[in-house]
């Protein structure tokens, strides 16, 4: 129980941070400014859609919902 | 009726359309049972057209964020301690993950990531909202190339 919240404290925290990166006038580096960043290179393309990819298989097409 | 007014009805009516046309798609992928070939091709589909609509724009993206003279592409500085925070998050994450799948992955006392998202993909409609949203961050670089400007100026 306490991991999970630790998850969620996790998830909350990112989506926090994201919102104050877009805001602090390009002190820090919001993820949208990394994935941009990674995104202009070949290699950074091909590994940011293999990470996408990896993630949508993952998540919807080899989950088991716990009984 | 004016040309521009007219353009923009059309536009409207495309959007509209591409939206209900994708938003079908996620309810009718998200409803496939798992591990199985028609679960895997419903994800594989999106990720074939974003490798392609990647390579097809990355001309005119580069064109909106540098410029077409050779000279003007300058690649953003990250920096290290600007990244630093989502480093933390990410070792973090890395973490609780290693601990999880340590114990063997489906523990209830320390879970992974998978298995507390996994409770969530029991409803149909968390599955369509979560796979709607992972497809807008995979399209989202390759839709509106001007809109990654503002970030590539920010870092400036």
């Amino acid at each position: 129980m306490i991991v999970t919240v630790a998850w969620l404290v996790l998830g909350a925290t990112a989506a926090l941070w994201e919102l104050v990166c877009r805001r602090s006038g390009g002190r820090w580096a919001s993820l949208g400014a990394i994935g941009s960043a990674w995104w202009q290179r070949l290699p950074g393309v091909i590994v940011l859609i293999a990470v996408w990819a990896f993630v949508g298989w993952h998540v919807f097409a080899r989950y088991t919902v716990p009984k | 009726m004016r040309p521009a007014r007219k353009s923009t009805r059309v536009r409207l009516w495309g959007a509209t359309v591409a939206a209900v046309a994708v938003a079908a798609y996620c309810w009718w992928s998200t409803g496939l049972r798992p591990f199985t070939v028609p679960a895997y091709a419903a994800v594989g589909l999106p990720v074939v057209a974003l490798a392609v609509v990647a390579a097809a724009t990355r001309g005119a993206w580069r064109r909106a964020t540098h410029g077409s003279a050779p000279g003007r592409t300058k690649t953003p500085n990250l920096g290290l301690r600007r990244v630093l925070p989502w480093t933390v998050l990410l070792a973090a994450a890395a973490g609780l993950e290693g601990a999880g799948l340590a114990l063997g992955g489906r523990s209830s006392s320390v879970p992974t990531l998978s298995t507390v998202v996994d409770h969530a993909l029991a409803w149909h409609v968390v599955r369509f909202v979560m796979f709607a949203a992972w497809l807008a961050v995979g399209f989202a670089p390759t839709i509106r190339p001007r809109w990654r400007h503002r970030y590539d100026v920010a870092l400036r």
